[in-house]
């Protein structure tokens, strides 16, 4: 299990509260600082902060590799270059990449409207789901330290759920479970990777995407995990799996 | 208008002189044939029959069944689009006569040449379906796009959409133009790229030919996917990273076939399940098969995992709907890396078999110029796949489908 400092201090509680943030984010193995603006120009600024603390925690890790790209077209002055897919956003929604002129200050990040309007629906997403929000660093800061290597075997169902499975199973696989988890290492979510799907054990079930990252943080991946009896667990959800045991 | 014509009774061309006729010259003329055609309206072809007997032998008579066109490409001006040419969409010129029949009557008429116009299928950028059976889906419009072209962005690149149209189009280019539902075409009919995609986030443009005097009508369409560069370095990385399949020798060989149970409900529902109890997987290295239904594997209905071998290295099978074995790329199974599945038949929580089984087949089918975008974490895509080209089969060489036979 590799860990990741910044789960140490990265969380969805800092993303929700915003405030104290100026609107600037930071990419490339240099962190360079880049301003951003919203094409919402009626955001407040309490939500526009949420959000920058979210991009941060996106750019954080993945956002390493990130480059700017500019060019001279009139009214777009290039873009973001970050050659793989968000690992923390959802399928459907795109991590903001435009770069436009920012006057005097020079360049910025710009936020188009319908990004700031799914966080500001996200927002309320989470705090009508206070407590599985506030859950999700937790767990994600638990399986990514070296205290998740001390789980034993009858309690590794607290971190793993496999649609009806017996207690044995996760007895019997243990090693496979566990061997398999720490070929990853994990990061704190966005706001925006948590979601309701009917996909799960109840008729509605609330999912996140835990970004994930392996081979030296070249290959990122969201993994789920589905909030279950009051926990967050690791899951591929089969609807009929048939399990080999003796 | 062409009057081709066919004999029936008196085929042979000796009959034929008997009977007053020459295989050469149409039955009736061209001013007769407008008639005809004229009063059947509407319609695009006329058949005739009629009777035929010879003045000299009575005895000798029989039907003359010929047919009755305008000339050209199936339209007014002698101009058509290969889109509304089925079966095939092949574009094509004919510079004097669209009539391929026998005394066919269209030379010398002034009427312009008869051309289908769009994508040529002898362009080696343009990839024409090779992928079957059509796997229909509520998008219509992206249903009857036959051709895929797949390339890798570039810096202020473009495509010339014209070079890849069959060469019949050069006489009518000025009432020709190109329309795409993602990127921008420019006044010379170029598709220019934007920006960089992500991997395995192409731009997939759907293409259409239009030509400015028939209202716009689309003469034929192409899917345009413009690939992210490092969706190409990461696919040639993984090539190079792959240089043998040795590890393939020690991985089972699928069943041929898998037992199937069909019933039907009281509602006249048929259903089709998989008669696990009739196999005997005791000592195979197989788990039971399951449904499948993912446009990763086209029409596959059912799949069978094998458990993971020395070295984690896994075998996946698919069958089809009658419980054959496939073994078609793309709708069979490959060789896995990395299994998925434990011993137990449980998923392993890692991405292992992801990165390097399932997303090194996304680029490549990508890079063919498919028009998909992988969908539920990389478990399916958008939209079936139409096309296998090389990059495919490069994943094929180092994904086989069969490395060690079938089971007896």
């Amino acid at each position: 299990m590799k860990t990741s400092p910044l789960i140490l201090t990265a969380s969805l509680a800092a993303a929700l509260s915003g405030f104290g943030q100026s609107n600037i984010v930071y990419y490339g193995i240099n962190s360079n600082a880049l301003d951003v603006v919203f094409v919402d120009t009626n955001l407040s600024q309490k939500a526009q902060s949420a959000i920058v603390t979210d991009l941060r925690i996106c750019l954080s890790e993945w956002g390493k590799t990130g480059e700017l790209r500019l060019r001279d077209n009139a009214g777009f002055a290039g873009y973001l270059y970050i050659g793989t897919s968000c690992p923390h956003y959802p399928e459907g929604i795109e991590f903001p990449d435009n770069i436009v002129s920012n006057g005097t200050a020079g360049i910025a990040l710009q936020i188009p409207k319908d990004l700031s309007d799914a966080y500001t629906n996200a927002f309320k997403f989470a705090a009508a789901n206070a407590k599985a929000f506030a859950a999700a660093n937790t767990f994600v800061a638990f399986v990514s330290s070296t205290n998740f290597n001390s789980v034993p075997p009858k309690q590794i169902s607290d971190y793993i759920l496999y649609n009806k499975a017996p207690a044995k199973l996760y007895e019997l696989a243990f090693s496979d479970i566990t061997n398999s988890l720490r070929k990853q290492t994990y990061y704190p979510p966005s706001v925006l990777g948590f979601y309701h799907s009917t996909e799960g054990p109840a008729s509605k079930n609330l999912w996140m995407f835990v970004p994930s990252s392996s081979n030296d943080r070249k290959d990122w991946a969201p993994f789920p995990a589905i909030w279950h009896k009051g926990k967050w667990k690791f899951c591929i959800w089969e609807d009929n799996p048939q399990y080999n045991l003796p | 208008m062409r009057n081709g014509h066919t004999y029936g009774d008196i085929a042979d061309p000796a009959t034929l002189g008997k009977g007053g006729m020459d295989p050469a010259t149409p039955v009736i003329t061209r001013e007769q044939a407008w008639t005809v055609f004229n009063a059947r309206q509407p319609a695009f072809q006329v058949t005739v029959t009629q009777t035929l007997a010879n003045a000299t032998w009575s005895a000798i008579y029989g039907r003359a069944i010929f047919n009755i066109q305008p000339c050209g490409g199936g339209g007014v001006h002698g101009v058509g689009g290969a889109q509304d040419r089925i079966p095939g969409h092949t574009p094509a010129y004919f510079a004097n006569t669209g009539c391929m029949g026998i005394g066919c009557g269209c030379e010398n008429t002034g009427i312009p040449p008869a051309v289908w116009i769009g994508f040529d299928h002898g362009n080696p950028t343009n990839k024409t379906r090779s992928i079957w059976p059509r796997i229909p889906t509520s998008d219509n419009d992206a249903n009857t796009t036959e051709h895929c072209a797949g390339v890798v962005w570039e810096a202020g690149g473009k495509l010339d959409l014209f070079s890849l149209l069959h060469p019949g189009y050069l006489e009518f280019k000025d009432d020709l133009y190109f329309t795409s539902s993602k990127l921008s075409v420019n006044s010379d009919g170029e598709l220019e790229f934007g920006k960089d995609p992500k991997d395995m986030e192409p731009d997939i443009c759907l293409v259409k030919l239009r030509y400015r005097p028939r209202n716009d009508e689309v003469f034929d369409k192409i899917w345009i996917v413009v690939n992210s560069t490092v969706t190409w370095a990461i696919f040639n990385q993984w090539l190079a990273e792959n240089p043998d399949i040795n590890w393939t020798a020690g991985l089972p060989a699928p069943f041929p076939s898998i037992p199937l149970t069909i019933s039907t409900s009281w509602f006249g529902t048929v259903s089709t399940n998989v008669n696990v109890s009739a196999m005997n997987l005791t000592g195979t290295l197989w788990h039971p098969p399951e449904n499948k239904n993912s446009f990763m594997h086209h029409d596959a209905r059912f799949e069978m995992r094998s458990h993971p071998i020395t070295g984690g290295h896994g075998h996946q099978a698919m069958y089809d709907g009658q419980g054959n074995l496939i073994t078609a790329p793309i709708a069979a199974g490959t060789a896995d890396l990395w299994a998925p599945y434990s011993s137990w038949n449980i998923p392993y929580p890692d991405t292992d078999h992801l990165k390097q089984d399932v997303q090194p087949f996304i680029r490549a089918l990508q890079l063919d110029g498919n028009p998909v975008l992988p969908t539920n974490v990389n478990r399916n895509f958008n939209r079936p796949c139409i096309y296998m080209g090389g990059y495919t089969g490069n994943y094929i060489e180092k994904r086989p489908v069969l490395p060690t036979g079938v089971r007896p």
